[in-house]
């Protein structure tokens, strides 16, 4: 953590509300994809992001700094994410059949780009079929790239249990990518 | 090394979390496994579709609509202990020690009062005291028909009786009056 971070901490456990302002400009993007990627919704991902922040403004006094304040906000934002999908009755994992009936729907449309973003949409949808945990780690390792010291605090668990959840993930997204490779190719 | 024990190692491999001699013996394996090395190229497939999935700009109104909820938050959350802030004068509110004792001392002195009047019994009373004491006298003197025996209880007796403020308002004092005729009868 830079000494600027440090000091902006600093600053926001005193109730600072400028430094706030920075700390938000700084870590909303990372924290809104991760949401984004997480649910599959963009609005809820808004708002999920605004409860990450109030509850970094209301538990800030909390963080003692024993991990990098991204690794801390991370994990707010997985645990927040986590609570609801728990909590959310209409889960949003897709099954295989789903995934494949939308994409007759995408091979129709020609355009480059389209197909490009058709693509990305389907591989969320898988990203969304994982479970829970496996979503969670590919999300940070993949996207976010955290290293598996990051991914061990972030999802508050061991070296040991980091390096088979990741394995289990990318064994689970390959065989799901795999089942629906007619999607993905040129 | 088994095809089994090579695929459990494939994601550390990819990642470069493998000692020297394990990541040797994997990229051995590779080079002469045609079934590992297929699970291994689509595993980096796998993983380069995520990793090339776009970041997305969030809203612009973000913070405006944060600094909005974090107002509304803030005024549902005022606590008892700030309320009773805010109603406390200026002196008062810069020292909260002292008022509490106030309070406390206050609020003590009420429940002491209220404890004293319920506990005390009747006989606690002097007029109470005094009215018994006389009757007895009285009872004694008019049975044996005789004078008091002890002069001095009885000249006590009466000089407690001549106290205004001993009887003045009790409700007895025309009874006690009475028997103050009765006794200087008796005499």
């Amino acid at each position: 953590m830079s000494s600027e971070e440090t000091a902006l901490i600093q600053r926001l456990k005193q109730g600072d509300e400028e430094a706030f302002e920075q700390i938000f400009r700084r870590y909303q993007k990372r924290v809104y994809n991760v949401a984004y990627r997480m649910i599959s919704n963009r609005e809820t991902a808004e708002d999920m992001t605004q409860e990450v922040f109030l509850r970094v403004f209301q538990k800030i006094r909390k963080f003692k700094g024993k991990s990098s304040f991204s690794t801390w906000l991370y994990r707010l934002t997985v645990n927040l994410c986590l609570d609801h999908l728990r909590k959310r009755n209409a889960h949003p994992t897709e099954s295989l059949e789903d995934i494949e009936e939308k994409a007759l729907v995408y091979g129709k449309t020609p355009e480059d780009d389209v197909i490009l973003e058709e693509r990305r949409e389907a591989v969320q949808r898988i990203i969304s079929s994982l479970p829970d945990k496996l979503r969670a780690i590919i999300i940070l390792r993949e996207i976010e790239g955290l290293s598996y010291k990051e991914l061990a605090e972030a999802m508050n668990c061991s070296m040991g249990r980091v390096k088979s959840l990741l394995y289990e993930a990318r064994m689970e997204l390959r065989r799901r990518i795999e089942r629906n490779k007619h999607l993905f190719k040129e | 090394m088994r095809c089994r024990d090579v695929r459990k190692k494939l994601s550390e491999f990819l990642d470069g979390e493998l000692d020297e001699r394990t990541r040797d013996e994997v990229q051995r394996h590779l080079a002469i496994c045609g079934e590992c090395s297929r699970e291994y190229d689509e595993m980096i497939e796998a993983v380069s579709l995520v990793r090339n999935l776009p970041k997305l700009d969030p809203p612009e109104d973000m913070w405006s609509a944060l600094k909005m909820e974090l107002e509304r938050v803030g005024r549902s959350k005022v606590t008892w202990g700030e309320r009773l802030k805010g109603l406390m004068t200026p002196p008062l509110a810069r020292h909260p020690v002292l008022a509490s004792l106030i309070l406390l001392i206050v609020a003590g002195t009420f429940v002491m009062m209220g404890w004293w009047m319920l506990t005390r019994s009747a006989s606690d009373i002097p007029e109470i005291q005094l009215l018994s004491l006389y009757v007895q006298e009285h009872a004694r003197y008019y049975s044996r028909q005789i004078l008091p025996s002890d002069p001095f209880l009885g000249s006590e007796i009466v000089r407690e009786l001549k106290t205004p403020a001993k009887v003045r308002g009790t409700g007895s004092s025309y009874e006690l009056q009475t028997y103050i005729s009765l006794y200087y009868e008796g005499e």
